[in-house]
């Protein structure tokens, strides 16, 4: 019936900022924007906002509680703890976003490939990809690590490389879904390159349901990150990172228990935030799912 | 004057097993006929109806025409010249166009109607200066406001949406445009302006139409020459007017017949046909039209008739093909009358 | 049970993001049992609109000014479960593409005794012999082997037959076919049509059919309603308005539809213009804008109701009686 009162509507004007507005009317996803942006703005401006260095020991004042010269505390070497959770933001977001953003990349490029190519591609892309699901991550990340060692570049390229798989597989799906439609047809008829068909075409047309999961796998890689980190595979030890700093604090929860929750908090916070964004983000680019919003 | 399409015993077929699982399955599905031994031409300038129902292989033909479908046999010529190779059908494309059904589906979702009208020359590499200019040219061509430049399909209605893809077509001016149910989904009072649209262009720029439609009302009005398609087979042709005037195959017969006419006081008694349509899986032996046929006799079952010639400019597919004023047209309305009488 | 319906000042608007939509407005329509009603308009012109109106299934944002009296009862002040039982026994649809109609997973005959879930009186032997009983009479040959059949195994035009099948099983005083050939072939189509005929005979419900496709109503209707731009702009006996118009849209309606002309013609004939918006329905007349004889009134003033004979009636400021 909607559609009925649709075609009697005049097409209103293509609002501006219409993404925002639409994000800024549900309440949880108002709540994941102010909080994504305030993780981002601490990761951006770390150094103007940690008010010690992340890394400067002082074994003298260590695990101390809360108080006026260190709001969170210090940890088992006397470093300040609010600094490391401030700088930590930094790590988690540097290496999340990147390493999604690279899966997303070749995710996007392999899945449109193997979707729109010829046959025998498509069925070596889908070997590949299936081949790289079957392996356990956490194996994979251990051989990996092995090889370059343990380091950031590392962590993103284990993410990177166990995670577009399924970004590839979802782009194939939308793209053979759209390949034999009429204006697929018709741009095929007008000799349109392939590529040109790719980039123009279909591109803009399947990014979409992409970009949400991107958002939503965010906080999965931020778990990911503090899990290797905290097992000692993440980034290497004098780094902040909240996955160590909650390594650090399960050492010494007896004493200082104050340090897993404020390693532990930013955690929960920034996994809410990027999730319920995801879900905003769905329920804007994909109105059959819409079920929060009110008609 | 020489065609400037000729269409040779064209066949197409579907669902056939590749090499590799002919040898590896042991059960290979059967292959059909979707389009089987299609002869037709188009003169330069002509408008040809092609008419059928669902299932028929109309949309296919058009396809396979243009080279989107692979035919299996028979021959394409194209301006006096065979076309063949991936390249001749290129060079061919670059001299047709065609209207899909669904105007806002064959339109790219996420391009202005700007950018996707002037596609077709960035595409060719031909030298553009002014994008805009040229679209908004083509956009006046066809009677749509020079503002729509900056809109996306899916803000057009279906009878605008219409008219951007007859400019699309028409923007490199072809030499042959195939339209697939120009009407479809449009109400009566827009269907007019669209048909009148593409006669005017047609009469202005003097390319040859195909109109594939299911619509016989309207195609009376716009087409030339007509050929009728049932199962993959074209079933006759012929002139516009002598083929609704004097049906010779007793399936386009039944189509007329069928035509709902809005006039309560000419009410149709009976259905003039009975019966489902089969499907291609399926093709009924012997004249593929028996099984529904009002007037089919032994031999229709058995032996499938020949498209032939009837007098000068027409075509027929049948063994008993109704003659104006003749015996075989007495015996079907006889029949038919027959027949209903067994029906609900 | 079958009685008489009426919608009366029937308005319906819809609520969206985008202002108020007056989908419907000022609708008077009546059926009398044994009669078949036709209504006939564009797209945008509300006709869905007043079926789902009619049917009591129009949307959450949906708000509704009149009445719709069914042999006496006013539906739309009927609570929820009432207007349940009301549609489940006494109103049935036959929708324009009966494949959404029926659930892909189970057969026709599970769906046709579920269909029949309120007869408490009859077994399930007796509901399938029910079935087989309206699956012959809808002219399915082999009833008892199609009952096994699903949905998808069906043509299209064999689906359509099942579903006026499973609207009649209730016995049904209001019987609502929307569009019930636009999604099938002109040979299928006939032979609805004449299915839908030859039914009218033994039933004395009221059956409303719905369609873009005059040459479908003029084959089946005894009255029409003709709608344009969510009002009735002219109701009559289906004589009276295929040879009688007085409205200038139903004239220009008539006059567009190819199939009346035999000859070939150079140019066919539109109706110039577009609907007007919905969310701003115009103060005079809704077909002014496009009527080549409007006049002073029409701009301004909403035209009267004209009563042109007993049942013929005309909403213009040029028809006089």
């Amino acid at each position: 019936m909607s559609s009925v009162a649709d075609a009697s509507l005049s097409l209103p004007d293509r609002q501006r900022f219409a993404l925002l507005r639409a994000l800024l009317a549900d309440p949880f996803t108002c709540i994941a924007l102010i909080l994504v942006t305030g993780f981002l703005i601490t990761a951006v401006f770390a150094p103007w906002l940690a008010p010690y260095s992340p890394v400067k020991i002082d074994v003298l004042h260590k695990l101390q509680p809360p108080s006026a010269g260190h709001w969170f505390g210090t940890d088992h070497l006397g470093r300040d703890l609010l600094s490391r959770v401030i700088y930590g933001a930094r790590t988690a977001l540097t290496i999340a976003m990147v390493s999604v953003a690279i899966a997303g990349a070749i995710g996007l490029l392999l899945g449109l490939i193997a979707g729109y190519g010829p046959h025998w591609l498509d069925a070596i892309l889908v070997l590949t990809f299936d081949s790289l699901n079957s392996l356990p991550m956490i194996m994979f990340a251990l051989a990996i690590i092995t090889v370059l060692g343990a380091g950031t570049g590392t962590l993103i390229i284990v993410i990177a490389a166990t995670s577009f798989p399924s970004y590839a597989r979802l782009i194939r799906a939308q793209t053979l879904a759209l390949k034999n439609s009429d204006y697929i047809l018709a741009e095929r008829l007008l000799d349109a390159s392939p590529a040109r068909i790719i980039f123009v075409h279909l591109l803009p047309n399947v990014v979409g349901p992409l970009i949400i999961l991107l958002s939503m796998d965010i906080p999965v890689v931020i778990m990911v990150e503090a899990g290797l980190s905290f097992l000692g595979l993440g980034v290497r030890p004098p780094t902040p990172s909240w996955g160590s700093i909650l390594y650090d604090g399960y050492t010494s929860i007896r004493s200082a228990p104050f340090m897993v929750i404020f390693g532990g908090l930013p955690l929960v916070l920034a996994t809410l935030g990027f999730t319920f964004l995801g879900e905003g983000l769905r329920d804007y680019l994909d109105p059959r799912l819409q079920l929060r919003r009110p008609a | 004057m020489s065609p400037l399409l000729t269409i040779d015993d064209l066949s197409v077929t579907f669902a056939r097993a590749g090499l590799l699982s002919r040898l590896v399955n042991p059960f290979p599905l059967p292959s059909f006929n979707v389009i089987d031994g299609v002869t037709l031409s188009l003169m330069p300038g002509e408008t040809l109806g092609l008419v059928g129902e669902s299932g028929s292989g109309k949309t296919t033909l058009a396809r396979t025409i243009l080279g989107l479908v692979r035919a299996a046999a028979g021959r394409i010529v194209f301006e006096g010249r065979d076309v063949r190779t991936p390249a001749d059908f290129r060079a061919m494309r670059r001299r047709s166009a065609m209207m899909f059904q669904d105007p806002v589906a064959s339109l790219s979702p996420r391009l202005r109607i700007g950018t996707l009208l002037t596609e077709p020359q960035i595409i060719q590499g031909l030298p553009m200066p002014d994008r805009r200019a040229v679209a908004k040219a083509l956009l006046a061509l066809v009677g749509l406001p020079a503002s729509f430049v900056d809109r996306f399909p899916h803000e057009l209605s279906g009878g605008q949406a219409r008219r951007v893809g007859v400019a699309r077509a028409l923007a490199m001016k072809p030499h042959l445009l195939l339209a697939d149910e120009p009407t479809a989904g449009l109400d009566v009072s827009v269907q007019g302006d669209v048909l009148n649209l593409i006669g005017d262009l047609k009469r202005e720029l003097g390319f040859a139409a195909m109109i594939v439609t299911h619509n016989l009302a309207m195609i009376r009005h716009v087409s030339d020459r007509l050929a009728i398609m049932y199962l993959g087979r074209l079933v006759e042709a012929g002139p516009t007017q002598d083929v609704f005037c004097a049906p010779m195959h007793p399936y386009t017969a039944t189509l007329i017949q069928s035509e709902p006419i809005p006039d309560p006081r000419r009410r149709s008694q009976n259905p003039a046909v009975t019966g489902e349509i089969p499907s291609v899986f399926r093709r009924p032996s012997g004249c593929e039209f028996h099984t529904r046929c009002p007037i089919a006799r032994d031999r229709c079952k058995t032996e499938a008739p020949t498209y032939r010639p009837m007098g000068t400019d027409r075509m027929v597919r049948c063994h008993f093909p109704l003659q104006t004023g003749g015996q075989e047209r007495e015996a079907f309305s006889r029949a038919s009358a027959n027949q209903k009488g067994k029906l609900t | 049970m079958s009685g008489s319906l009426a919608a009366s000042d029937l308005s319906v608007r819809y609520e969206t993001p985008h202002g108020s939509v007056h989908a419907l407005r000022h609708v008077d329509i009546e059926a009398h049992p044994g009669e078949v009603i036709g209504i006939v308009g564009e797209s945008g012109c509300g006709k869905s609109t007043l079926v789902t109106a009619l049917a009591n299934l129009l949307p959450a944002n949906a708000r509704v000014d009149g009445s719709i009296r069914y042999n006496g009862i006013d539906l739309a002040k009927l609570d929820a479960r009432r207007q349940r039982l009301l549609r489940g026994d006494e109103i049935a649809l036959v929708s324009q593409d009966p494949m959404t109609a029926f659930n892909p997973v189970l057969t026709i005959g599970d769906q046709l005794v579920d269909f029949q879930h309120h007869r408490k009186d009859l077994g399930r032997a007796q509901k399938r012999a029910r079935i087989a009983a309206m699956l012959g009479r809808v002219g399915i040959a082999d009833a008892e082997l199609r009952m096994d059949c699903y949905p998808h195994e069906l043509s299209g035009g064999m689906r359509q037959r099942v579903a006026i099948a499973a609207a009649l099983l209730t016995d049904p005083g209001l019987l609502i076919a929307d569009e019930p050939t636009t999604a099938l072939d002109v040979t299928m189509e006939a032979q609805i049509i004449h299915l839908l005929r030859a039914l009218r005979s033994e039933y004395n419900g009221i059956i409303i059919v719905v369609s873009h496709n005059l040459g479908v109503i003029a084959e089946l209707c005894d009255r029409v309603y003709v709608m344009y731009a969510g009002e009735v702009v002219e109701g009559g006996e289906v004589d009276a308005i295929f040879h009688d118009a007085r409205h200038p849209y139903t004239q220009a309606l008539l006059a567009c539809d190819p199939a009346r002309f035999h000859e070939r013609l150079d140019r066919l004939p539109t109706i110039p213009g577009s609907l007007p918006n919905l969310t701003q329905p115009p103060s005079g007349c809704v077909y002014a804008p496009r009527c080549a004889c409007a006049f002073a009134p029409c701009g301004s003033v909403a035209p009267p109701l004209v009563k042109l004979s007993a049942s013929h009636r005309a909403r213009c400021h040029a028809v006089t009686p």
